[in-house]
C-alpha cells in the first residue's frame, strides 16, 4: 500500500534525470520586443554620432541612490535591436544586480570561443576577476550569466568590466563597463551564523535588498509594496519604517516570513 | 531625434523583459519536456516571450509572476502540440519528418520517452510543473485555471499512470 507522499517521491526520483536535458533558449534575433525595432541605418547613424559626440570615450556614471547604471548606454534590449544590423557590440549586458559585495549579471555575446572576461575595478585597481562562457561563440551569439564577488569588507563605488582577449595579439577588446555600488560593509547577514540560508539586508530608504536562496518574493507592509520575481537568490523585500520589521514573502510556496531586525530569525526556506 | 523614432522602455517593459530573461532557461527546459521537439519548443518559447510582452501591463496585478509566465508557456505549448500533431500526421503522409532530434544523456531521454508514452500533453505539463519545477497545487491552480483540489486529484491519477507505465 503506497501513499500519495510515496508516489510523489517516486515520481520525483523517476523524473530527476530530466534536469540533464538542455533547455532551448531564444536566439537574440528572436528576442526583439514588438515596437522596439529601430530603423537600422538611421539609428546606426545616431549611435555613431553619439560616440563621436562623446569623443569616442566610454562615459561612466552612477545614480545617487546607489543603483547600478550602465557605463556605456542602457543595455536593455533596445540597444540589441538598435545595433543588430549595424554595429552591434560583441558583448551586451541585459541585466545586472548588486547583492551586497556580489555583482550578478546576464547578457549575450558573440566572442572568440564564447569566453567573456569579467572583472571588478575600484579606484583603478582590479579587485576581482573571473570569466563566463556564453552558450555560443566564434561567429554566433550566445547568452551568458554569472556573478563576481568582491572580497569581504570591500564596499563603495566600483566598475564592472566585461571584455574579451584577442586571439591575435592578446589585447583586451570589446570592453563594456557598468558602474555599481558594492555594499559589503553596510550589509548584515541573517541568520548571522549560518552559511546556507543566509541573506543580506541593508536599509535603503524604505526598501531593503536581500539575497535569498531561490525565492520569489512579493512584499507589502502598509503602503510599502514591492514585488519581483527573481533568479536564484535575489529578492527585494520591504522594511517597516516604524518598527523596522522586514517582510519577505515567497508567493511560490505561499508562505510569508516576518523577520524582525535584531529579534529572533525564523527559518528561511523557499 | 531618437525619441521621435522610438519610445524609451518603460518600467513595465523592463520588468517584462527581465522577468523573461530570468526564467528563460527554466521555461526552455519545461517546454522541451512537454513538447519534446526542440524546434517547436523554441517557437513556443518565443511565442511565450511575445505573449508576456503584450500582456506586460497586467504584471502589476499578478500575484505570482513566475506562475503567470509558466501559465502562458503551458497554454502555448498545449496549443502548439495540437497543431504539431496535425502537421506531423501530414508530414508522415508525405514521408517527411521535420522534428529536430532529441538532445541529452540516454537516461534522461528514456525518462522523456516514458513521460510522453504514459501521459497526454495536459497531464504531462502538470506533472513536470509539479515534480520538476516545484510548483505547488495553488500555483498550479493559478497556472491552469482549475481548483487546487482538482489539480491534486489529477496529479494523483497522473502519478499512478506514470509509475504503472514505468514498471511495465
Amino acid at each position: 500500500m503506497t501513499t500519495t507522499a510515496d508516489d510523489e517521491r517516486r515520481v520525483e526520483d523517476l523524473l530527476a534525470p530530466l534536469a540533464a536535458i538542455p533547455p532551448v533558449t531564444l536566439r537574440p534575433e528572436r528576442r526583439r520586443a514588438p515596437g522596439r525595432t529601430w530603423r537600422p541605418l538611421l539609428v546606426g547613424f545616431a549611435c555613431l554620432a553619439g560616440v563621436v559626440a562623446a569623443g569616442g570615450a566610454i562615459v561612466t556614471a552612477g545614480r545617487d541612490d546607489g543603483a547600478p547604471r550602465p557605463a556605456t548606454s542602457d543595455p536593455a534590449p533596445v540597444v540589441t535591436a538598435t545595433l543588430a544590423e549595424t554595429v552591434r557590440p560583441a558583448i551586451e549586458l541585459t541585466a545586472i544586480e548588486v547583492v551586497g559585495p556580489r555583482v550578478e549579471f546576464v547578457g549575450n555575446a558573440d566572442v572568440f570561443e564564447a569566453t567573456v572576461q569579467v572583472r571588478l575595478r575600484q579606484g583603478g585597481q582590479v579587485i576581482a576577476e573571473t570569466f563566463v562562457t556564453a552558450t555560443c561563440g566564434s561567429g554566433c551569439r550566445g547568452t551568458f550569466e554569472g556573478s563576481i564577488d568582491a572580497a569581504a569588507g570591500v564596499d563603495g563605488p566600483a566598475t564592472l568590466e566585461l571584455f574579451t582577449i584577442s586571439a591575435e595579439d592578446g589585447a583586451e577588446r570589446d570592453l563594456v563597463r557598468w558602474d555599481v555600488v558594492l555594499a559589503a560593509g553596510g550589509w548584515t547577514a541573517y541568520p548571522p551564523s549560518t552559511d546556507s540560508g543566509a541573506f543580506y539586508v541593508r536599509r535603503v530608504g524604505d526598501l531593503v535588498h536581500a539575497a535569498l536562496p531561490s525565492c520569489v518574493a512579493t512584499v507589502a507592509i502598509g503602503d510599502i509594496e514591492a514585488q519581483t520575481t527573481v533568479r536564484d537568490d535575489v529578492a527585494f523585500v520591504a522594511i517597516d519604517p516604524e518598527t523596522s520589521d522586514i517582510l519577505v514573502a515567497t508567493t511560490r510556496v505561499g508562505v510569508e516570513y516576518l523577520i524582525t531586525v535584531g529579534g529572533p530569525v525564523p527559518e528561511i526556506a523557499c | 531625434m531618437i525619441e521621435a523614432m522610438e519610445r524609451e522602455p518603460t518600467t513595465a517593459d523592463t520588468y517584462a523583459e527581465r522577468l523573461f530573461a530570468l526564467h528563460e532557461r527554466r521555461l526552455g527546459q519545461f517546454l522541451v519536456h512537454v513538447v519534446r521537439d526542440r524546434g517547436l519548443a523554441e517557437d513556443v518559447l518565443q511565442e511565450t516571450f511575445l505573449a508576456a510582452w503584450r500582456s506586460r501591463d497586467q504584471l502589476g496585478e499578478v500575484v505570482n509572476a513566475e506562475a503567470w509566465l509558466f501559465g502562458i508557456a503551458r497554454h502555448r505549448a498545449l496549443h502548439a502540440l495540437r497543431g504539431a500533431r496535425r502537421l506531423r500526421l501530414a508530414l508522415e503522409r508525405i514521408g517527411r519528418d521535420e522534428r529536430t532530434p532529441d538532445q541529452g544523456p540516454g537516461p534522461a531521454l528514456d525518462v522523456l520517452d516514458l513521460l510522453h508514452r504514459a501521459l497526454g500533453p495536459e497531464d504531462r505539463a502538470l506533472v513536470v510543473l509539479r515534480h520538476v519545477h516545484g510548483f505547488d497545487a495553488p500555483a498550479l491552480a493559478a497556472i491552469t485555471g482549475r481548483s487546487p483540489a482538482a489539480i491534486r486529484k489529477r496529479l494523483e491519477r497522473s502519478r499512478a499512470t506514470l509509475l504503472k507505465e514505468a514498471e511495465r
